[in-house]
């Protein structure tokens, strides 16, 4: 039911976006925000949800990015399905990468997981023969296919924008379901209290590595889809840089929420655009709107908006359970 | 042993002393306030820059390039612990973890603003002079590297073991809350933590800026390698991160010798993983009363 609400909005949302008449700049800008609510998501999952600070985000996407780049460009697969097992090899490196990280904690597993990450980008740049090194890749765009007699054509950039909306919707739903589950609340009860959570009989090394699995798939998705949007990767889009900008993106919007990464997703793809004169400044003010989310509202903007209008609501409504939030 | 191994050897010290500076400053912070400072690697960047900017634009000789860049770090420290550290001193793990990130960011574009993007080149004091000893080719900067790194690490240990400030300084490491008990002002001793490690940092950016050129990306690496050296040395010990440096930077130079330079880094990592494996705790493991 909420997944249908979700993909009706998705098509009324990117049918009033081709109405709109945007320049082409503008609908890029709009699919890439859609890309960055899709990586967003992924990061939520692990960190927010599981409490993991994984910084091997951009590595995922890379992998993504460059298995479906690959397979389509070098070896002709179609799109959907190089983007598909993109999406799949990213998510089995997830749970590579979260086997040997399973024992570690805190600033082990932080350092582990940015190793991993500089170890995949120097890869791709060494590895030249079949990622085309520091050059980069181009990769091919999605090529027309008929339906109903009608020929559609994913390349156009409403149609690529509803491909994208498409995929939040069923994410979002996915991942609602997923939260309210037995899966969810494990990985919640992981993240607020690792040993009670296996003293309640929850398995830590299923959990986990089911967190990072999913995350990273959807980091490779949204890698892929962001590799054939633009038609060209290279090792310099995939830097640790990203991965603290949707780290930011999601602190900022309210880690705790999904809601949160999408508003952080799209607040932070658009605020460039409204200080298009600051261009040379954006990572200072990254870096101030971090600092001052920790500092005054630890939980993003999300948590905050939670505080102001849910809270008092859920308050009055059973006052003796404590509501656990942070 | 054949000349090239002897140089090697040297070369791998005295890069593996920078990496030991960058952990060391990173271990004080850990013991003062326990919190992984990620912007550690950008002050060795810093101290690039700043020594750059002071021999070229106002052209004070070598050792007030050291002195100047030392004290504009302590003064960034304080600051740095002011801006970054005390607003949200009473946050988990992950929210300091984040609030440096967010501050290496801020660090990296400003020295941008300032410094322009291009890789700069300083090679004072040497002037890219290379010392022969009967066909043993030696870098007089790597010497002054080792030297200099020798004379800091005195000067730690005589402040940190025979000075009142460097006992609170221990005593708040081994514990926070009872050294408040006894008197020590916590919150003042970790200024002083900040000031002095990231002036480390500085001094360690201003001596390695000749081998790895003045270049904005040095921080993230260096930090990445002091990080790393921290863990192998033993989380929190100071003997063991430069211990840990020392390893890190050794490896990193044979691997470029045997394999290539392209190599250097994920055999570095390789080397991490295997000590997360086989050794977590690092080569100096200590009870909590050894601690600093």
């Amino acid at each position: 039911m909420r997944l249908l609400q979700l993909i009706v909005a998705a098509f009324v949302l990117s049918f009033a976006a081709s109405q709109l008449g945007l320049s082409s700049y503008a609908s890029s800008l709009l699919i890439f925000g859609a890309i960055n609510v899709l990586l967003c998501l992924g990061f939520y999952v692990i960190f927010g949800l599981t409490g993991i600070l994984s910084l091997a985000h951009a590595a995922f996407m890379a992998i993504g990015a460059y298995a479906s780049g690959i397979l389509s460009s070098r070896y002709g697969w179609p799109i959907v399905g190089s983007v598909i097992v993109g999406t799949m090899i990213a998510a089995a490196t997830g749970a590579l990468l979260g086997i040997p990280t399973l024992r570690l904690k805190s600033h082990y597993l932080v350092l582990v997981t940015i190793a991993f990450s500089e170890v995949v980008r120097q890869m791709l740049i060494n590895l030249d023969k079949l990622t085309g090194g520091v050059l980069g890749l181009p990769v091919p765009m999605p090529a027309r296919f008929k339906i109903f007699d009608q020929t559609i054509d994913p390349a156009n950039k409403s149609i690529f924008l509803l491909i994208c909306l498409l995929s939040i919707a069923v994410a979002i739903a996915a991942l609602g379901r997923i939260r309210e589950s037995r899966i969810g609340h494990s990985f919640e009860a992981v993240r607020d209290d690792e040993l009670a959570a296996s003293v309640i009989g929850i398995n830590l090394t299923t959990t986990k590595i089911l967190a990072f699995v999913i995350s990273a798939a959807l980091a490779g998705y949204g890698g892929a889809m962001y590799g054939h949007f633009v038609g060209f990767i290279s090792p310099d889009h995939f830097t640790f840089d990203t991965t603290v900008l949707v780290l930011a993106m999601v602190v900022i919007g309210g880690k705790r929420s999904i809601f949160g990464a999408v508003i952080g997703a799209i607040l932070l793809t658009a605020l460039p655009e409204a200080l298009r004169n600051l261009r040379d400044w954006y990572p200072t003010i990254y870096g101030v709107l971090l600092l001052l989310t920790l500092w005054l509202a630890p939980s993003g903007i999300a948590g905050r908006l939670f505080d102001l209008f849910m809270a008092p609501k859920r308050r009055a409504m059973s006052k003796s359970i404590d509501t656990v939030r942070s | 042993m054949d000349s090239i191994y002897l140089q090697l050897l040297i070369q791998g010290l005295a890069i593996g002393a920078i990496y030991g500076l960058a952990a060391l400053g990173f271990v004080l912070i850990i013991n003062a306030v326990n919190v992984v400072n990620f912007a550690q690697g950008e002050f060795v960047m810093l101290g690039g820059y700043l020594a750059l900017m002071l021999s070229t634009s106002f052209g004070v000789p070598y050792w007030a390039v050291l002195v100047g860049t030392t004290i504009i770090c302590a003064i960034l420290g304080i600051g740095f612990d002011k801006a970054i550290y005390q607003p949200m001193r009473n946050g988990d793990f992950a929210t300091h973890l984040i609030s440096t990130l967010a501050a290496a960011l801020i660090i990296r574009n400003v020295a941008q603003h300032i410094w322009g993007p291009e890789v700069r080149s300083y090679y004072a004091p040497f002037d890219q002079k290379i010392l022969d000893f009967n066909g043993i080719l030696i870098n007089p900067q790597h010497l002054l590297i080792l030297g200099m790194t020798t004379l800091l690490v005195a000067a730690l240990y005589y402040f940190l073991f025979r000075t009142g400030l460097g006992r609170m300084m221990r005593a708040t490491a081994q514990d926070r809350d009872t050294a408040r008990l006894i008197g020590v002002k916590v919150g003042r001793v970790g200024m002083i933590t900040f000031a002095m490690s990231l002036s480390i940092g500085g001094m360690a950016g201003v001596m390695v800026a000749p081998l790895f050129l003045v270049d904005l990306n040095v921080g993230f690496l260096a930090g990445l390698k002091a990080f790393i050296a921290t863990i192998i040395g033993g989380w929190g010990s100071i003997p063991g991160a430069l211990a840990g440096g020392i390893i890190v930077g050794l490896v990193e130079v044979f691997a470029t010798h045997f394999f290539s330079a392209a190599f250097k880094d994920p055999v570095a990592f390789g080397v991490l993983m295997m000590f997360l494996v086989l050794r977590p705790s690092g080569i100096f493991t200590e009870r909590v009363g050894d601690k600093a």
